[in-house]
C-alpha cells in the first residue's frame, strides 16, 4: 500500500478512535426524575443462560414498576433506569464495576454473574460507598464480612449442602460418585469436605472436567465400574447435556440416582436436549417457575416473560431471583425514604420482612428476607425430568 | 538515546500529571492496570521482538508472580517489597526449569511448549485448591502499608493514586532497564540471535545462554507485574492468568509492534482503546473486537506505532 | 480396557481431522490458521440445519457442510490472509486469532448459545460386545468418515495436478512461483480443503456428541499441540499425534486424574518434543524465506 494512502488510513482510523470518546457516557442524568440502577450483567461466556435470564427479569419488573408510576421514596416518585454493562469474568468485573461507579455514577448495582466475581468485588466494595444485590453465583458466604452486599440466590454453602444431604437421605443413596466441573471450589468444598463427614454416605469417587469438555466415556466408564448408588454432577448445563447423553451411551442411565447441579430448565435448551435428561434430578433452583407445579403468580410471569422474550429468554430456575432483586431494592428505598444515604438504604433491606414484599416469586423462609450477613433464604427446589418437562420432588430451606 | 526522546518526556509529563485528571477515578483504575500491562507486554517483547522467541506462557509466569507474592503476604507476613523480590525470584527459577529443556525445540515447536507449559499451569492454578483458592480465587490480599518520604511526607498506598505513583515508578524503572539493555552488548547479542541463529553461533556467541537469560528475565518481569496485579486488586483468579491472557499480550505486542521499543505499551493503550470503544455495543463487541483484529492487522501488520509515528511527523516535523 | 482405547481413539479421529486441516494449511502456506477453529463450529452449525431445517440425511447435510465452508474458507483466505503473505507468522497468527474470534462470535450473534446436537435417528442404536465394549454407531462413522477423508485427501495430493503444485509450494514457494505455479489458486485449494476437513469435523462432533458456538478455541488449541507433536508437514503426523494424544488422554482419565489431566499429557507432550525436537515425523525446519 502506498505511503500516502497507508497515511490517510491512520488519520481516518485516529480520528475515529478519538471520536470514540465521545461515546463514554459522560453520567449525568437526565432532567426527568429518573433513578439509575446499574447492573453487572453476564451476558457473555460460559455463564451466559444464566446471566441472561437474570438481566431479562430484571428488564421485565423496571418495566412493570414504571408502568404502575415507577417507585416513591421520600415524597418524590422516580422512574427506574438500568445501566448494564457485560461483567463477564472477575477482572473484566472490577473494571465494570468501577466504571458504574465513578463514569456512569451509579451507587445502587444488581448483579448476576460468576459467583467468583462476587468474591473479587467484596473488598472492593466495603471501601465503596454503593450497595450490590447478587442474585446469582454460588459460592457460600460471599455476603459475610461485606455489610453493603446481599445476596437473594440461595447461599451454595451450608444451605444447599445440606439440602442435597437431606434429598440424597430420602432416596436412600449410600454409595456415591461425583463428576464436577474443574475450578468450581464450591463444588470441590462440598464433594471433599462436606460429603465424606455425612455418617451413612460413601464417596466412592471424585472426578472433573474441564469446561468445554466433550468427552465424558472414560470417566463415566470408571464410575459405572464401581457400582454407585448415586452419581452428583456440576457445572454449566451445557456440559451437562453432553455428559447424561454419554451416561446413557455407556449404560450408566437408567439405573442409578442421578442428581445434576446444574440449574437446566426446560426452556434454556431445544427439545432434543430436554429429552436427555429423563428420569435425572436437577436441585440448583430455588424456583417453582419452570416446573409442572408453578405457584399461579409464576405461571403469570413465566407466559409475559416469554411472550417479551421469546424462544432466546431462555426461563430457568434462577429468572425469579433476579425478579425479586428489583422489587426487593424498590421496597428498600422506599422504605428508608432515600435513593442516596446508602447506610440508610442497607438498615432498610436489613429491615425488610417477606410480607412486606407481596410482590416476591420465591418462596423465602418466613421472617425477616436477610440474614445478619445479607443473605436470603429462598427454598431450594429439586425436580424430575419427565418427558421435557420438570416436576418437583423434594423442597427445603437448607437451614 | 537521541532520537524519539520527545517520547520519554512525554510518558514523564503525562504520567505524573495524569492522577489529577483521574483522581480516585475509573481512569486511574484503568492507568494502573495498562501500566502494569506493559511491563508484561515490554518483557514479553524482549522474547519476541529482540530474541525472536514466541511465548504464549506469559500468562502463566505472571500468575505464578501474582499468587507467590499475594501468599507470602497473606499468609507468611511477608512486607510488601520482600513479597515482591521472592515472587519474582521464584517464577524466574520456574523460568530456568522450564526454560533449559525446552530450547532443544524451535520455531513453532517452541511455541506449543509454551502453549503446554501455560495450559498445564493454569490446570494448577484451577485445581490446588489449598493454595490458591482454585475458582473461587485468593480474597484478601493485603495492599502495601505506607511509605515515608522525607519530602513528600506519607505516601499511602491504599489509595489508587497511591498505588498509580507506585506502578508509575516500577514500569519507569523496568522500562528504562530494558532500554539500557537493548542498547548493550546484551542486547545486541539478542538480536543477532534474533536474525540468524547459526551466523550468531559462527560469530563466536553462545545463544543458548542468551536465550535462557532473556526468557528468565522476561519471565521474571512479568511475575513482577503479577505481584503488583494483585496487591492492587486484593484479588486473584486463574482466570486473570489464563490463556487467553497470554493471547492478550502477544496482540498487544504485535498491535504496538514487536521489536520497537514503545510499541508494546502502545499496543496496551491500543488494546485498551478498542475494549472500552467496544462497551457500547455490547453483544456485538466480541465478533467486532474479532474482525477489528483482522482488519488492523492486515493493513499494519508492523503494529500500529510506526505509522503513528511517521503521522506525527508529517504534522510536527522534527529534525532526524 | 478395550473401552478405554476404543474412547482415546474415537477421540483422536476427530483430533486428526482437525489437525490435518491445519497442518496442510500450516506446511503449505505457513498460516498458523487458528480460524479453523471457528469454521469447525460452523460446519456443525450448517449440518445441523441442513438436517433440521431441510430435512436433509446426514450424509448429504455433511457434504453440504462441507461445500458451504469450503467457499467460506476461500472467503476468508482472500480477506484475512493474502495480504499477510509476506509477513510474519505472527502478524498471520493475529489475524487467525480474529477470524476465530468473529466465527465464534459470529455463531453466538446469529444462533444463540444454546447446547444443540445433531439427530441422526437412523444412527442412534449402540454397538456392544457385552463386558468388553459399548460403542455409540455415531462414534464408529466417526472412524469410517475420518478413514476416508484421509484416503481421499492422500490420493488427492499425490496424483492431482493440484496437489502436486500444493506440495511444490510446501517445498518452496519462491520455487514455485519461478515454475509457473499460481499460487493465489493453490491458496484458494488449500483453504477450501482444510476448511471442507475442519467442517467434516464439526458435524461429526455435533451428532456424535453435542455442539456450541464456542468449542472452536478449545479444540484447536488441542489440534495445534497433535499437529506439532505429529511433526509439521507430515499428514501422517498428525493422524498418529491424533490418536495418540487422544489415546493418552482417556488411559489418564481413567486411571491417573481427572483433575490434572492436562498436567499429564503436556508433560508428555513436552517430553517428546525435548527428545524430538522436530515431532515425531517433522522435518527439520529451517527459516521460510
Amino acid at each position: 500500500m502506498s505511503g500516502k494512502k497507508k497515511f490517510m488510513l491512520m488519520l481516518v482510523f485516529f480520528t475515529a478512535w478519538a471520536g470514540s470518546f465521545l461515546l463514554i457516557p459522560s453520567g449525568d442524568a437526565l432532567a426527568q426524575k429518573a433513578l439509575k440502577i446499574g447492573e453487572l450483567a453476564g451476558l457473555t461466556g460460559g455463564i451466559a443462560p444464566y446471566g441472561t435470564q437474570i438481566h431479562n427479569a430484571r428488564l421485565f419488573a423496571i418495566e412493570e414498576i414504571n408502568k404502575k408510576g415507577g417507585i416513591t421514596v421520600g415524597g418524590a416518585k422516580y422512574q427506574l433506569e438500568m445501566v448494564f454493562l457485560d461483567a463477564g469474568p472477575p477482572a473484566e468485573a472490577i473494571k465494570v464495576f468501577e466504571r458504574l461507579l465513578t463514569v456512569e455514577k451509579v451507587k445502587l448495582i444488581l448483579d448476576g454473574a460468576y459467583s467468583s466475581v462476587e468474591y473479587a468485588l467484596g473488598p472492593v466494595l466495603k471501601a465503596k460507598e454503593a450497595l450490590i444485590i447478587w442474585s446469582g453465583g454460588n459460592d457460600p458466604a460471599t455476603t459475610v464480612g461485606i455489610p453493603n452486599a446481599f445476596r437473594n440466590h440461595f447461599d451454595g454453602g451450608a444451605p444447599f449442602m445440606k439440602a442435597n444431604e437431606l434429598f440424597l437421605k430420602k432416596m436412600g443413596a449410600k454409595k456415591i460418585s461425583t463428576y464436577g466441573q474443574s475450578g468450581h471450589a464450591d463444588f470441590k468444598r462440598f464433594v471433599e469436605e462436606y460429603l465424606p463427614k455425612i455418617p451413612g454416605f460413601e464417596v466412592l469417587s471424585k472426578d472433573w472436567f474441564p469446561f468445554g469438555e466433550k468427552d465424558y466415556f472414560p470417566i463415566l466408564t470408571k464410575i459405572k465400574g464401581l457400582k454407585p448408588d448415586a452419581v452428583i454432577t456440576h457445572g454449566f448445563f451445557t456440559d451437562g447435556v453432553t455428559m447424561v447423553k454419554q451416561a446413557r451411551e455407556v449404560g450408566l442411565l437408567p439405573g442409578i440416582l442421578w442428581l445434576n447441579q446444574f440449574a437446566a430448565a426446560p426452556l434454556m435448551m431445544d427439545e432434543a436436549s430436554r429429552k436427555v435428561w429423563e428420569g435425572t434430578y436437577e436441585i440448583l433452583s430455588s424456583s417453582l417457575a419452570p416446573t409442572t407445579e408453578a405457584p399461579a403468580r409464576s405461571k403469570k410471569f413465566l407466559e409475559a416473560y416469554n411472550k417479551k422474550f421469546g424462544e432466546k429468554g431462555g426461563f430457568g430456575g434462577w429468572t425469579e431471583a433476579g425478579y425479586d432483586s428489583v422489587y426487593i431494592l424498590a421496597r428498600a428505598l422506599e422504605k428508608a425514604g432515600t435513593v442516596d444515604d446508602i447506610p440508610k438504604i442497607i438498615n432498610a433491606l436489613h429491615s425488610l420482612t417477606t410480607t412486606e414484599i407481596p410482590e416476591l416469586l420465591q418462596d423465602y423462609k418466613p421472617g425477616k428476607l436477610f440474614d445478619k450477613d445479607g443473605q436470603a433464604y429462598p427454598k431450594i427446589v429439586c425436580s424430575q425430568w419427565k418427558d421435557g418437562k420438570q416436576i418437583p420432588v423434594f423442597t427445603d430451606y437448607g437451614l | 538515546m537521541k532520537t524519539g526522546w520527545w517520547k520519554w518526556v512525554l510518558f514523564l509529563v503525562l504520567g505524573i500529571i495524569f492522577p489529577f485528571i483521574g483522581k480516585e477515578g475509573y481512569l486511574t483504575h484503568l492507568a494502573i492496570a495498562m501500566l502494569i500491562f506493559s511491563i508484561l507486554s515490554s518483557s514479553l517483547n524482549l522474547l519476541m521482538g529482540y530474541t525472536g522467541l514466541v511465548s504464549i506462557a506469559h500468562g502463566a509466569f505472571f500468575g505464578i508472580g501474582a499468587y507467590t507474592s499475594g501468599i507470602l503476604m497473606m499468609r507468611a507476613g511477608f512486607p510488601f517489597l520482600a513479597a515482591l523480590v521472592v515472587a519474582t525470584a521464584f517464577t524466574g527459577l520456574i523460568a530456568l526449569a522450564i526454560g533449559i529443556p525446552s530450547f532443544r525445540t524451535k520455531g513453532i515447536y517452541y511455541v506449543i511448549v509454551t502453549i503446554a507449559f501455560q495450559l498445564i499451569v493454569s490446570e494448577i492454578f484451577d485445581g490446588w485448591y489449598a493454595m490458591t483458592g482454585g475458582g473461587l480465587g485468593l480474597r484478601g490480599i493485603p495492599k502495601p502499608g505506607q511509605i515515608s518520604l522525607p519530602l513528600l511526607g506519607a505516601l499511602s498506598f491504599k489509595s489508587k493514586v497511591g498505588y498509580y505513583y507506585l506502578a508509575f515508578v516500577f514500569t519507569l524503572l523496568i522500562h528504562w532497564g530494558i532500554a539500557r539493555l537493548i542498547k548493550s552488548p546484551v542486547g545486541i547479542s539478542l538480536m543477532a540471535i534474533r536474525d540468524n541463529e547459526t551466523k550468531a553461533l559462527m560469530m563466536g556467541l553462545n545463544p543458548l545462554f542468551y536465550k535462557i537469560f532473556v526468557f528468565v528475565l522476561a519471565s521474571g518481569l512479568a511475575g513482577l507485574a503479577g505481584g503488583l496485579y494483585v496487591h492492587y486488586l486484593e484479588f486473584a483468579h486463574p482466570d486473570l492468568f489464563s490463556f487467553f491472557v497470554s493471547v492478550d499480550i502477544f496482540l498487544m505486542v504485535m498491535l504496538g509492534g514487536a521489536g520497537t521499543f514503545f510499541g508494546p505499551p502502545f499496543g496496551v493503550f491500543v488494546l485498551e482503546m478498542i475494549r472500552e470503544f467496544l462497551h457500547e455495543f455490547v453483544a456485538l463487541r466480541l465478533f467486532i473486537y474479532g474482525v477489528l483484529l483482522v482488519v488492523i492487522i492486515i493493513f499494519l501488520p508492523e503494529g500500529l506505532l510506526k505509522p503513528l509515528t511517521i503521522l506525527v511527523k508529517r504534522i510536527v516535523p522534527t529534525r532526524e | 480396557m478395550v473401552q478405554i482405547l476404543v474412547n482415546g481413539l474415537v477421540n483422536g479421529a476427530i483430533l486428526a481431522l482437525i489437525a490435518i486441516s491445519l497442518t496442510i494449511i500450516f506446511s503449505i502456506l505457513r498460516v498458523p490458521h487458528f480460524g479453523l477453529g471457528g469454521i469447525f463450529v460452523w460446519g456443525a452449525f450448517v449440518a445441523y440445519f441442513a438436517v433440521t431445517l431441510w430435512k436433509f440425511n446426514f450424509l448429504l447435510a455433511m457434504l453440504v457442510s462441507a461445500a458451504s465452508m469450503a467457499v467460506l474458507g476461500v472467503l476468508i483466505e482472500k480477506a484475512a490472509f493474502k495480504r499477510l503473505r509476506t509477513a510474519t507468522e505472527d502478524a498471520m497468527f493475529v489475524s487467525a486469532v480474529g477470524v476465530l474470534i468473529a466465527l465464534e462470535n459470529g455463531a453466538l450473534l446469529l444462533w444463540g448459545d444454546k447446547t444443540r446436537s445433531i439427530p441422526v435417528p437412523q444412527l442412534d442404536f449402540v454397538f456392544s460386545i457385552p463386558g468388553v465394549l459399548r460403542l455409540p454407531a455415531m462414534r464408529v462413522v466417526i472412524f469410517v468418515v475420518a478413514g476416508l477423508a484421509i484416503i481421499g485427501l492422500h490420493f488427492y495430493v499425490k496424483k492431482t495436478r493440484m496437489g502436486k503444485a500444493m506440495r511444490a509450494v510446501a517445498q518452496g514457494r519462491v520455487a514455485a512461483r519461478l515454475l509457473g505455479i499460481p499460487i493465489d489458486r493453490v491458496a484458494s485449494y488449500t483453504f477450501a480443503l482444510g476448511s471442507a476437513m475442519a467442517a467434516v469435523a464439526g458435524a461429526l462432533v455435533g451428532a456424535a456428541f453435542t455442539f456450541t458456538f464456542d468449542m472452536g478455541s478449545l479444540n484447536i488449541v488441542k489440534a495445534f499441540v497433535v499437529v506439532v507433536l505429529g511433526g509439521l508437514g507430515s499428514v501422517a503426523g498428525a493422524i498418529i499425534g491424533g490418536f495418540l494424544l487422544g489415546v493418552v488422554d482417556s488411559f489418564t482419565l481413567t486411571y491417573i486424574t481427572s483433575e490434572y489431566k492436562h498436567l499429564v499429557s503436556f508433560s508428555l507432550l513436552i517430553l517428546v518434543l525435548v527428545l524430538r525436537p522436530s515431532g515425531l515425523f517433522g522435518q527439520k525446519l529451517g527459516r521460510p524465506q
